[in-house]
């Protein structure tokens, strides 16, 4: 029994190792001739203002809040809409349940201001 | 590509859950649109579909069902615990009208919080699959943390949410690692699958110690939210920051739920192991009812005084769990009533005297310190005995419905051959007079100290008066309390 | 026509619900109160004409309201019980009940509270019936946490005043009655449960109205039984049975260990002493006794324990009585060594004897606290005897009343105290055969006559010590109800007269007890104690209203401290127990409670999580640095171990 879950432990050890290989590689392949511009911290081309240590409007969590619901919701309708012939009117229903529910959560958002950007 | 069949559907067994859900869900909206000043409607709203709720399980009282394969139960025992929710849940809600507005806290999330918290007392209750249940238990137990937390900015309120939160989410784990274990150990979550396998076969070794640790942890779980020793070191501060009615919601829905599951998981996935689990549960039930009990004596704050209690009674309902593993049938079966009949009691109890501190606490907080109930009696005559009656029927004296409460539920462990314990449970209920009587000689006996202001309205008395009426008639006349409860199985158990 | 016992109770039930609710005036509640009673003694009479009819084999009347209580075979009823040993309890409480609350009118005028106090008196009244009437044990222990409960409530009658003579605090001295009390419920309920489990029932006779058994005429079942305490041996299951009821006796009947509540239960006005903590209440752990005396005379019973119990409560009692300078207080230590004697008695199987002593001494007990009070009233509130002396001459009235009390209860020939006291004493030495017993006995009964002796002295004799007083004797109200005490004290003794044994015959049909056979030996005993007694009277009579009369002085220490020194100091604090509980019990749970609230329990809620969550939003510095020092961690802490230690019991077991 306690050898089924051995696989487990390789995955783990394996999920660690993968993404250490390239770095490691670059680290002891690549050339390195550092300059200041090429030290300087990488934020999507323009210049770093300050430190990284901010404090992020409460906002930014509703919004990703939000914005993670209706992500998985996507998980949810692909599988069943592959398989929709297979289910029927039932499975219509549960959908329309489970998308009502998170409409509602959006109207209620909406409606409380989380929307809004202060 | 293969058939997907989906099995037949029992809507009886859901009726009740979905009123609630479907009820919450449509009030959430409906608070949105109505205006600040009259958002009481809201609360009013609530009631009439708790009340709904209700009613609509009548029909299906007596037998037993299941559906989705066996994940949702409805047997006598779930929906006598479900109407329990319903009417706390009411009592709550009614005991709210008036507070919220008083603490400027007044929101409409409030009740539909409400009621989803009480769907997932439901769920816990009617719950045949360990996936249920902690489903149920995380619905629980979300909403209560921000229940807790409701009175916003008070900083003891928010504070207690935190800790709530912070805990529970502990606890949570630790049941999430249990359910896994035991689905390793036996290959299923359904309830009665697991029982069916235990009973049948000796596991291996191996699978063995996975069960047990699993179950461990799983009692931890539901032995945190009923504030099981050493699991109930939150209860105190979670009591003493919240609302008042949440605090009253939480000792008894709360702690109503987990009994519920923790009976569930225990007799019937559990049952045949009960030679095991008894004497570790034995030993928590004396933690259990020596730390609540001697917290509850050192206090001199009523609302963690009582907090205290709760843990207490925790304890001596913990008794009847013991006995309804029992095996030899009729000795499980009385644990099972023991455990309900206890339940139905200190609800009714512990309602009545949180209903009382609302009352004191109409304007504005207060310490909570037990000089504040001096000269009660002098002033509010009708509170003062309420309150009594309530600390009496808490002491289990008789004839009140907490001494039935006590009383079966020393005759089951008794009869399941706790006698030591039971002797235990004799001794600590002597002793807890001792602190509930400091409260009546207060109110009985003492100067009032100063000025504390007290309101009652019409909303709150009626769930005052439900409380005492139930405490009287339950004391007096408890052959149909008994009744109920005595029809109330589980199913597994009647099925056997 | 039994249901009519139903009324007996109902009618002081019927009075309280109308006090707490409808009465406002002093005057009503008062003539309310009385007349309920009254109505319920009348009540009691007719009953007891009713039970004259029933053949002597089956003599009961039962009635049941409804069924209390059924779990499958676990059946109770709430049903009434009267036979001749209920009769005569009731008769008791609503006869010598009724007298108290017509004189507490008169001792109430002026009251801060009259509509709460005969609320309560009659709450009390209900309470006692019930107790003494019901048909089973459970609802026995109904009235049992009933009378505890308005004991509790009278005693703290004054709890607006900080003390009340001789310096008690009423709120103090109500809790300490209700928690010694719990601790001999807890034993009976106790006792309950085991007597369940083995009997299968509660009641204590068949009840033929749900077919239910009674356990008191199935005594044999459990003979043989025994509990395993494994290493500790074995206890036969009926000497644990009657040992739990002995510790609840203690605890209602105030007998050794748990006898430290009565004394300070006087700081309740003088007619609850008279009928609660004299007359009534304190004597319903004799009840349970006689009324369980077939369990107590199977063989492994503790009945030597009772026995043994009762005598040294009796000596211990009437020597602290000696010694006090309260006038209620040595009332209360006698009533300790009077009950002492009727638990000597059911200990020693003389249950009649027992129940005589039980009567007669309600009578007469009653009495003596209503003449104290009436002296408390008539001089305004003062209870020490210091300040009194010489009252002879100013109430005449109550000090002949008083003189009655006295030598009743001294046990002087011919009144109704010489009669029970001596057949207990009879009984120790021609019939229990414990001389030692029975000399114990004799000696406390002198002692209760000296320090009877002593009271009057000190009272009603000498000079008048405090000019500040200015007595007078009470109105009719409160007169009235002492004679007619007095009148039933001094032929009291009639009621079991040798030779006429009425009481025996009359409870026959519940004890089964065979008349007693007087001897010389009887009578040649009888004489000597009473002699004896009539000597130790005059002696203490004589010590206090001449010897050491101008000795006594407001303020100062009794006058025989100086002769006996530390022994007379022990009988003063009534032998240290209320000391030692004091230190074993209360400054431990003083000082446990304030450690444990300063270690675990400090301020749960004080902010800091919060308050440092706000104010930084730093992971390090701020928010999780307060939840790290903060209780959340000890908290999450035990849990883990909690934890740790069930899962490593689970899997290692």
């Amino acid at each position: 029994m306690l050898a089924n879950y051995a696989f487990v432990g390789v995955f783990f050890v394996a999920a660690v190792i993968f993404p250490l290989i390239p770095i490691v590689a670059a680290y002891f392949l690549g050339p390195k001739r550092p300059t200041p511009t090429k030290l300087d911290t990488y934020e999507c081309g323009l210049e770093a203002v300050g430190d990284i240590r901010v404090q992020f409007k409460v906002q930014y969590y509703l919004y990703a809040l939000a914005f993670v619901i209706f992500d998985i919701e996507v998980v949810f309708l692909y599988p069943w809409a592959v398989a929709y012939g297979e289910l029927g009117l039932f499975a219509l229903i549960a959908m329309a349940v489970f998308l009502f529910s998170l409409v509602e959560a959006l109207v209620y958002a909406w409606k409380k201001g989380a929307l809004e950007w202060v | 590509m293969t058939e997907i069949t989906i099995p037949p559907i029992d809507w009886r067994v859901a009726t009740q859950l979905c009123i609630i859900f479907g009820w919450a869900s449509v009030l959430l909206i409906i608070a949105l649109f109505v205006p600040r000043s009259r958002i009481r409607v809201v609360g009013y709203l609530a009631i009439a579909g708790l009340v709904v709720a209700a009613g609509a399980g009548i029909p299906f009282w007596g037998g037993s069902a299941e559906t989705f394969g066996g994940m949702l139960r409805l047997d006598t025992y779930s929906m006598m615990l479900n109407w329990l929710f319903l009417a706390a849940a009411a009592v709550v809600i009614a005991y709210s009208l008036n507070y919220l507005p008083k603490h400027g806290i007044e929101h409409g999330e409030y009740y539909v919080l409400v009621l989803f918290a009480t769907a997932g007392m439901m769920l816990l209750a009617q719950g045949g699959d360990l996936i249920v249940l902690f489903l149920g238990l995380e619905l629980l137990s979300l909403t209560l943390y921000v229940l807790t937390g409701f009175a916003y900015p008070r900083e003891t309120s928010e504070e207690s949410g935190m800790k709530y939160l912070l805990t529970g989410a502990f606890a949570g784990g630790f049941i999430v690692f249990g359910i896994a274990l035991i689905y390793g150990a036996t290959g299923s979550l359904n309830l009665a699958a697991i029982g069916d396998t235990l009973a049948r076969a000796a596991l291996a070794a191996e699978d063995r110690t996975y069960l047990y640790a699993g179950a461990a942890l799983i009692v931890t779980g539901f032995g945190y939210k009923i504030a099981m020793a050493p699991f109930h070191m939150w209860a105190p501060d979670v009591y003493e920051g919240a609302p008042t009615p949440v605090a009253a919601f939480l000792s008894v829905g709360s702690k109503a739920a987990g009994f519920a599951a923790l009976v569930r998981f225990l007799v019937e996935a559990m049952g045949s192991q009960w030679p095991v689990w008894a004497p570790a549960l034995a030993t928590l039930a004396i933690a259990t009812l020596l730390l609540g009990n001697i917290g509850a004596l050192i206090q001199n704050n009523v609302k963690r005084m009582l907090a205290y209690s709760s843990v207490g009674h925790a304890g001596y309902m913990l008794l009847g769990v013991l006995a309804a593993g029992a095996p030899g049938g009729m000795a499980g079966q009385r644990g099972v009533e023991a455990v309900l009949l206890y339940l139905l009691a200190y609800m009714l109890t512990n309602l009545g005297a949180f209903g009382v501190l609302i009352a004191l606490e109409q304007r504005g907080e207060l310490t909570w310190d037990i000089n504040q109930f001096a000269g009660l009696w002098a002033r509010r005559p009708l509170l003062a005995s309420a309150m009594a009656i309530c600390l009496l029927s808490l002491a289990g004296v008789p004839p009140t419905a907490g001494f039935w409460g006590k009383f079966y539920v020393f005759t089951a462990a008794w009869q399941a051959g706790f006698g030591w314990l039971t002797i235990i449970g004799i001794l600590t209920a002597a002793i807890a007079a001792f602190y509930y009587v400091r409260i009546v000689v207060q109110m009985f006996t003492a100067e009032p100290s100063r000025e504390t202001p007290a309101e009652t309205d019409p909303a709150l008395r009626a769930g005052l008066v439900i409380a005492i009426a139930g405490i009287l008639v339950l004391g007096f006349m408890p052959a149909p309390a008994i009744d109920l409860v005595q029809r109330s199985v589980l199913a597994t158990v009647g099925g056997q | 026509m039994d249901w009519i016992i139903w009324l007996i109770p109902a009618f002081p039930l019927l009075g309280f619900v109308l006090n707490a609710l409808v009465v406002r005036q002093e005057r009503q509640a008062g003539i309310l109160a009385s007349a309920m009673v009254g109505l319920s003694f009348a009540t009691t009479i007719a009953a007891m004409a009713t039970l004259e009819g029933t053949p002597a084999e089956a003599r009961r009347l039962t009635w049941t309201l409804w069924e209390w209580i059924s779990i499958d075979d676990f059946r109770v009823a709430f049903g009434l019980l009267f036979d001749p040993l209920t009769a005569v309890m009731a008769l008791l409480v609503t006869g010598v009940g009724g007298l108290i609350h017509v004189y507490a009118i008169g001792y109430m005028h002026g009251d801060a509270r009259p509509v709460r106090f005969f609320a309560y008196m009659n709450l009390f009244v209900f309470a006692m019936l019930m107790l003494v009437m019901a048909d089973n044990l459970l609802l026995l222990f109904l009235g049992w946490e009933g009378v505890g409960l308005c004991s509790f409530l009278l005693i703290g009658h004054y709890f607006d005043r900080r003390t009340v003579q001789p310096g008690i605090n009423p709120s103090d001295a109500a809790v300490k009655a209700f928690v010694v009390n719990r601790i001999g419920d807890a034993a009976l309920l106790a006792a309950l449960f085991a007597i369940f489990t083995n009997f299968g029932t509660l009641s204590f006779y068949p009840n033929p109205q749900l077919g239910l058994t009674g356990y008191l005429d199935q005594a044999i079942i459990v003979a043989g039984q025994s509990i395993d305490f494994g290493a500790f041996g074995q206890l036969p299951l009926m000497t644990a049975i009657t040992l739990l009821m002995l510790v609840a006796v203690a605890g209602k009947s105030a007998q050794l260990p748990l006898y430290t509540w009565l004394p300070d239960a006087m700081a309740g006005p003088t007619p609850v002493s008279a009928l609660i903590h004299a007359a009534t209440m304190v004597t319903s752990g004799v009840y349970l006794i006689v009324r369980n005396a077939a369990l107590f005379d199977q063989p492994a019973s503790a009945a030597p324990w009772v026995l043994v119990i009762g005598v040294v409560t009796a000596f211990i009692g009437a020597t602290a009585a000696v010694a006090q300078l309260d006038i209620k207080r040595v009332l209360a230590y006698s009533t300790i060594s009077q009950l002492g004697f009727m638990v000597a008695a059911v200990g020693m199987g003389a249950y009649v004897a027992g129940m005589f002593h039980l009567l007669t001494h309600g009578l007469f007990k009653a009495l003596l606290f209503l003449a104290a009070g009436s002296v408390i009233h008539g001089i305004g509130d003062q209870q020490d005897m210091r300040r009194m002396g010489g009252l002879r001459t100013t109430l005449p009235t109550t000090f002949r009343l008083y003189a009655i009390g006295a030598l009743a209860l001294g046990g002087i020939f011919p009144l109704a105290g010489f009669w029970s006291k001596d057949e207990i004493i009879a009984h120790a030495w021609f019939d229990a055969r414990s001389p030692l017993a029975a000399i114990v006995l004799v000696l406390t009964s002198a002692i209760t006559a000296f320090y009877m002796g002593r009271q009057t002295g000190m009272v009603f004799y000498g000079r008048p010590r405090d000019p500040a007083l200015h007595p007078h004797e009470s109105g009719p109200l409160m007169r009235w109800p002492m004679i007619i005490l007095a009148a039933g004290a001094i032929p009291g003794g009639l009621i079991n007269f040798p030779g006429l044994h009425w009481l025996n015959s009359y409870l026959r049909p519940v004890l089964q007890e065979p008349e007693v056979i007087y001897t010389l030996g009887m009578g040649v005993l009888a004489t000597i104690t009473t002699l004896l007694s009539a000597g130790t009277a005059y002696l203490g009579w004589k010590t206090y209203a001449h010897d050491l009369e101008l000795r006594i002085r407001v303020g100062k220490d009794d006058p025989a401290l100086r002769y006996l020194g530390d022994l007379w100091r022990g009988m003063e604090i009534g032998w240290g127990l209320d000391w030692l509980y004091q230190r074993a019990f209360v400054r431990p749970y003083r000082a446990a409670a304030d450690f444990f609230s300063d270690a675990f329990d400090r301020q749960g809620i004080d902010g800091v999580l919060v308050g440092g969550a706000a104010r930084s939003m730093n992971w390090l510095a701020g928010g999780l640095r307060a939840a790290q020092t903060g209780y959340v961690r000890t908290y999450a802490l035990a849990f883990l171990l909690g934890v740790i230690m069930l899962v490593a019991y689970f899997t290692l077991r």
